[in-house]
C-alpha cells in the first residue's frame, strides 16, 4: 500500500517516515499543498497523511480537490490546530482527525487496519 | 304655678273645706241623736213586751191553780178512768158533762184552745175540744219527764208542733190534778195560743215596717229556738232554731243567755239592725225589739242627701266665684308679665294694654314709660354694637384670610421639596383638606386614557351625557385626601373629559365652579349621597398653566359654606398648583430621562466591558490557536523522536526513562494548550437537556474521597426535582471540578464546602461556598484574568475557562468573598432551551 505524507515540517515528515518504515511501509511526502496534490493525482495512494496548515494549498483545499476527483485514498488529518477544523475535515471526507503531538502507536494501529493486517 | 291657679286653690281651700267639714259633722251629730232616740224607744218596747208576756203567762198559771182545786175531778176522774173504753157509758157521759160544765167557762173566758185530763199512766181521758175527741185514750209522750217537771207547780212546754194549722203558736201549761185526799190523780193540761199576744206586741209598737219583737228560748242542745212569728220569714215559723254563737241574730242570743242591753247588731237575716234585748226570767226566754237600720235612719239619710246637694251647690258657686275673682286679678298681672317679657326681649315698641285704674293698671303705665325711655337709650347702644360687630367680622375674616394665605404659602414652600409628583399632589390635597376644613379634596390630571380597552366603566357607557368622547383627554385621579384617600377606585379614578362635574369643570369656559347648596345643585348629580354625608359646599378649579392650557382639576367638598375669601385663596392656589404640577411633571420627566440615561450608560459600559472581554477573548483565541499550532509541531517532533527512540531495542535504561519523561511532558504541554484553547474558544460539545445537580454530583462522587483525606467535607443542598437545562454536561462538570478544586485549595487546613442549588427568577442558581481563606480585593479584581493565579503550580486558566463556559451557556459566574471568611462562587444558568452563545 502506498502512503503519502503531506506536511510542511520536514522533521515531522522524517519521524513519520521512520515510524512507517519501522512498520514496514514506504511513504512519499510533499512539503506543500500543491506538490501534495500533484503526487495524489499521479500516484495511487492508499493512505494520505494530510497537514492542514501548509504553504501553497492548505490541507482543506487539498481535501476538497480530492473529493472533487473522487479519490478513494484514506485520509488521516494531522493538525496543530486542535479541534477547530475537525467537523469541516470530516464533512469533506477525511477519515481520521489527529491532533499533534500524535501518539505513534495510534498511527500504527490505524495503518495496520487500513492495510488489512 | 301661675297666680291664677294659686288664687283658685286658695279660694277653694278657704271655702270648700269648712263647708264640707260642717256638713259632715252636722250629719253625724244628727245621726247619733236619732240613733239614741230609736234605741231608747226600743228599750221601752222591749221592757213593755217582757212585762206583757210575763203578765200573760202569770194569768195562765193562775187559771191552772184554780182548775187544780176544782172538786169536779175528785169524783169524775175515776169514772172517766173506769169507763174509758165505753164512750157511750152512762157514767162516763155524766162525768164528762159535769167536767164540761166546769171547764167550758175557762175555755170560753180565756180562749184556751183545749183543756185535757190525763191519768197517772199518761193516758188522755178527757179533752174539752170536741174536734180533738179522737185523742182520748191515747198516751202522751214523755209522761215520766212531764210528771217530774210539774212536781214544783206548773210547767210550760215549748210550742206544740203540729197542733193546728190555724194555731201555730199553741203552748201547753201542765199542772197536777189532785184527788179527794190531795193525792195526785193525773195531769191537767191547758193549751193556749200566744199568736194574739205576739201580734199585739208587734202591732202596738212603733217599730215601723221592718221592726218587730221576737221571742226565743235556749234549748238543751245550745240552740236558740224562736217561739213566735218572724216578720221577715213567713215560712220561718216558731220552733225553728239557730245555733248559739252563730254570726246572725246576736241580740236574741244575748237575751236567751240572760243578758240585757241595746245597740247595733244583726238580726236572723244578717241585716244590720238597731235592737234592745231582754231576758224573760220567769220563763227562761229572751225577747228582742229591733228595727232595720235602713228604716231607722231613713230620715237621717234624707238629711244626708239634702246636705250633699247643698254642699255641691255651695262648692260649685264657690268655684265659679273663685274663677271669676282669680281671672279678674290674674289676667291683668299676666298681661303685665307678658308685656314685660316682650319689652325685656328687646321689643321696646310694645305697649302693655292694661286698661284698669287699679295698681296693676298703674304699673302697666309705668312699664310703658320705662320701655320708651329704654328704647331711647338702647337705640344708640345697638347702633354702636352693630358697628363693633361689623368691624369684628371684617377683622376675623381678614385674620382668617391671612391665616389661609399663610398656610397656603407654607404649603407652597413645602412643595419645593424634591419628591415625586404623586407625593406633591397628595401634599396639596392634604393641605387643602386641612387648611379649609374640607370633607375631602382631590386632584385630577388630564392624560391619555389608559383603561379604555380594559375595564374603564365610563368606556362602556354608549348613550347619554356621560359618553366618553375624548380618549386622549382623560382625567386621572392623582391624589385624594380627607374622607376618601384612595385613587384606584373603579369608576372614580378616571373621569371622561366633559362628563360629570369634574369633566365638565375641566372642559368649561369658566375656570372655576362653586356652590354652597350641594344637595340641590344640578352639577352635583348624586344629591342623595351629598345629603347623607351632610355636605354643604363644592368647589372645583381648573389647573391652568401659563399659556392657558388646562392640565387638570382641583376640587373639594365641605360641610360648611365656602366663603368668598376662601374661594379667592383657593382660586389663587389652583394656579400655583398648576404651576407646581407642571414643574413637577417637567422634573419628573427630567428625572426619568436621567434614570434612563444612567441605565443606558451602565448598559453601554457593560456592553463595552463585554465587547472588550469578547475582543480580548477573540484575540486570545486567535493567539492561542496560532501558538498552539506553532508549539504542537515542535512537540510533535520532540514526542515523535522520543517515540521512535523508544522503539529502538538498543536504548539504555536511563535514556529510555528520559525518552518517556520527554513524552510525558509533551503530553502535559498538549493538555495545557488544549485548556488554553478551550478557554479562549470553548469547543461546541453536545448540548442536551440535563439535570445540573446530577452532573455536579457526578463530579463530587469522583473527588469526595480525595477531599475527605485532605480534611474537606462537602455538604449538598440540592433543589429537589430541578428543571432540566440545556447544557454541555462535560463542560459543566469541568466547571464544577474547577470550582471545587479552587475551594479545596483555599482550605489547606481542611474545611467545608457547601453546594446549594435553587431557583431564582428564571434562573437555576448553584452556590459553591467554602470556609477558606477568602480573596483580597486585588485577587477579586483579577480573578477572571487569564493566566492570573495565586497557586504556585497554577496556570491561571481554570476560572477563566469556567467563565467562558458559563458565558457560552448564557449564564453568569459571580464571586462573593471575604478575607479569612470564605468565598461563594455562584453559577446562574437560564432555565429553558437557551441556544448556546
Amino acid at each position: 500500500m502506498k502512503i503519502l505524507i503531506c506536511e510542511d515540517e520536514i522533521e515531522v515528515v522524517n519521524i513519520l517516515k521512520k515510524f512507517l518504515k519501522y512498520k514496514g511501509f514506504d511513504a512519499d511526502y510533499a512539503l506543500d499543498g500543491r506538490a501534495a496534490l500533484e503526487l495524489i493525482k499521479s500516484g495511487n495512494y492508499g493512505i494520505i497523511f494530510l497537514d492542514i496548515n501548509m504553504p501553497e494549498l492548505t490541507g482543506i483545499e487539498v481535501l476538497k480537490h480530492m473529493k472533487e476527483n473522487h479519490s478513494k485514498a484514506k485520509v488521516i488529518i494531522l493538525t496543530g490546530y486542535p479541534g477547530s477544523t475537525k467537523d469541516l475535515c470530516i464533512s469533506l471526507g477525511a477519515d481520521v482527525y489527529l491532533e499533534k503531538p500524535i501518539d505513534l502507536k495510534v498511527i500504527g494501529e490505524i495503518v495496520d487496519k487500513y492495510a488489512g493486517r | 304655678m301661675r297666680i291664677y291657679h294659686k288664687l283658685i286653690i286658695t279660694f277653694l281651700i278657704l271655702s270648700v273645706v269648712p263647708t264640707l267639714f260642717i256638713g259632715v259633722i252636722g250629719f253625724y251629730n244628727a245621726k247619733n241623736s236619732l240613733s239614741k232616740a230609736i234605741i231608747s224607744n226600743l228599750n221601752n218596747i222591749a221592757d213593755g213586751g217582757v212585762g206583757e208576756i210575763e203578765a200573760f203567762i202569770a194569768a195562765r198559771r193562775s187559771d191552772m191553780m184554780v182548775l187544780q182545786r176544782q172538786n169536779v175531778y175528785k169524783t169524775t176522774f175515776s169514772m172517766l178512768e173506769q169507763f174509758d173504753s165505753d164512750q157511750s157509758s152512762f157514767y162516763r157521759v155524766e162525768a164528762k158533762k159535769a167536767i164540761d160544765a166546769q171547764l167550758a167557762v175557762f175555755q170560753i173566758a180565756y180562749k184556751y184552745a183545749d183543756i185535757s185530763l190525763t191519768d197517772r199512766q199518761g193516758r188522755v181521758i178527757y179533752i174539752s175540744n170536741p174536734d180533738r175527741e179522737s185523742e182520748v185514750n191515747r198516751y202522751i209522750q214523755n209522761k215520766d219527764d212531764l210528771f217530774q217537771e210539774v212536781k214544783g207547780g206548773t210547767y210550760i212546754c215549748d210550742v206544740c208542733e203540729n197542733y193546728d194549722r190555724e194555731h201555730p203558736f199553741v203552748f201547753c201549761l201542765s199542772g197536777l190534778a189532785y184527788g179527794k185526799a190531795d193525792e195526785v190523780i193525773g195531769l191537767i193540761q191547758l193549751k193556749f195560743d200566744m199568736k194574739e199576744v205576739f201580734d199585739r206586741l208587734n202591732s202596738g209598737t212603733s217599730l215601723g215596717k221592718s221592726g218587730e219583737i221576737i221571742c226565743a228560748k235556749k234549748t238543751p242542745n245550745n240552740e236558740v229556738l224562736f217561739l213566735g212569728p218572724l216578720k221577715h220569714r213567713e215560712a220561718f215559723l216558731s220552733g225553728k232554731t239557730i245555733a248559739l254563737g252563730a254570726k246572725n241574730a246576736l241580740a236574741i242570743q244575748r237575751a236567751v243567755l240572760g243578758a240585757s242591753g241595746s245597740g247595733r247588731s244583726t238580726d236572723y237575716r244578717g241585716n244590720s239592725v238597731l235592737s234592745a234585748w231582754r231576758p224573760i226570767k220567769s220563763l227562761d226566754w229572751g225577747l228582742v225589739a229591733k228595727i232595720d237600720e235602713n228604716e231607722a235612719f231613713l230620715p237621717i239619710n234624707r238629711l244626708r242627701n239634702l246636705l250633699v246637694a247643698v254642699v255641691v251647690m255651695t262648692v260649685f258657686s264657690i268655684i265659679l266665684t273663685a274663677l271669676i275673682i282669680a281671672k279678674s286679678i290674674a289676667d291683668p298681672i299676666d298681661k303685665l308679665r307678658r308685656g314685660a317679657k316682650i319689652i325685656g326681649s328687646g321689643n321696646l315698641d310694645y305697649k302693655i294694654g292694661v286698661a284698669s285704674n287699679d295698681e296693676v293698671g298703674q304699673l302697666s303705665l309705668e312699664f310703658n314709660a320705662m320701655a320708651r325711655n329704654l328704647k331711647k337709650t338702647t337705640t344708640s347702644v345697638l347702633d354702636l354694637n352693630k358697628e363693633i360687630a361689623e368691624r369684628k367680622r371684617v377683622e376675623i375674616e381678614r385674620e382668617k384670610t391671612l391665616k389661609w394665605q399663610q398656610d397656603v404659602n407654607a404649603l407652597q414652600q413645602s412643595l419645593l421639596a424634591p419628591v415625586t409628583l404623586e407625593r406633591k399632589l397628595r401634599m396639596i390635597t392634604d393641605g387643602v383638606t386641612h387648611i379649609f376644613d374640607a370633607d375631602f379634596c382631590r386632584i385630577w390630571l388630564i392624560q391619555s386614557g389608559d383603561r379604555c380597552e380594559q375595564d374603564c366603566a365610563h368606556a362602556k357607557i354608549k348613550t347619554g351625557p356621560h359618553v366618553c368622547r375624548h380618549r386622549d383627554k382623560c382625567l386621572h385621579l392623582m391624589a385624594s385626601s380627607g374622607r376618601y384617600t384612595h385613587v384606584d377606585g373603579r369608576e372614580h379614578s378616571r373621569v371622561p373629559f366633559g362628563c360629570y362635574k369634574i369633566g365638565r369643570i375641566a372642559a368649561s369656559e369658566e375656570h372655576k365652579f362653586l356652590t354652597n347648596d350641594v344637595v340641590s345643585d344640578p352639577l352635583v348629580h348624586n344629591h342623595e349621597w351629598a345629603g347623607e354625608l351632610r355636605l354643604t359646599s363644592f368647589a372645583g378649579y381648573q389647573l391652568k398653566v401659563p399659556g392657558g392650557e388646562t392640565i387638570g382639576v382641583l376640587a373639594l367638598f365641605a360641610k360648611h359654606p365656602i366663603l368668598p375669601a376662601e374661594d379667592a385663596v383657593l382660586d389663587g392656589f389652583s394656579t400655583t398648583t398648576a404651576f407646581v404640577v407642571q414643574q413637577a411633571v417637567a422634573n419628573n420627566n427630567i428625572l426619568k430621562k436621567a434614570v434612563e440615561l444612567a441605565r443606558s450608560i451602565e448598559e453601554l459600559k457593560r456592553s463595552q466591558d463585554m465587547l472588550i472581554q469578547s475582543e480580548k477573548m477573540a484575540s486570545l483565541g486567535k493567539l492561542v490557536s496560532e501558538i498552539s499550532h506553532e508549539i504542537n509541531n515542535p512537540l510533535m517532533i520532540i514526542s515523535g523522536n522520543a517515540q521512535i527512540s523508544l522503539m529502538s531495542e538498543k536504548l539504555g535504561g536511563e535514556t529510555k526513562k528520559t525518552m518517556e519523561l520527554i513524552m510525558k511532558e509533551c503530553q502535559r504541554a498538549k493538555d495545557i494548550i488544549l485548556r488554553v484553547l478551550r478557554f479562549a474558544k470553548p469547543s461546541k460539545g453536545e448540548i442536551k437537556e440535563a439535570n445540573v445537580c446530577q452532573n455536579i454530583e457526578t463530579v463530587v462522587g469522583i473527588i469526595e474521597k480525595q477531599f475527605k483525606t485532605a480534611g474537606v467535607e462537602i455538604k449538598r443542598k440540592y433543589l429537589k426535582n430541578p428543571p432540566l437545562i440545556s447544557i454541555d454536561e462535560q463542560q459543566l462538570q469541568e466547571v464544577a471540578m474547577n470550582l471545587l478544586n479552587n475551594a479545596k485549595d483555599a482550605m489547606p487546613d481542611g474545611g467545608t464546602i457547601t453546594i446549594t442549588s435553587f431557583l431564582e427568577n428564571d434562573h437555576m442558581r448553584i452556590d459553591f461556598k467554602d470556609s477558606g481563606s477568602g480573596m483580597s480585593e486585588e485577587v477579586k479584581r483579577n480573578i477572571l484574568e487569564p493566566f492570573f493565579t495565586t497557586k504556585a503550580d497554577g496556570t491561571g486558566l481554570g476560572l477563566s475557562i469556567c467563565y467562558g463556559i458559563i458565558k457560552a451557556h448564557n449564564g453568569e459566574l459571580k464571586f462573593e468573598s471575604q478575607l479569612n471568611r470564605g468565598t461563594t462562587v455562584t453559577i446562574l444558568l437560564p432555565i429553558g432551551k437557551v441556544p448556546l452563545a
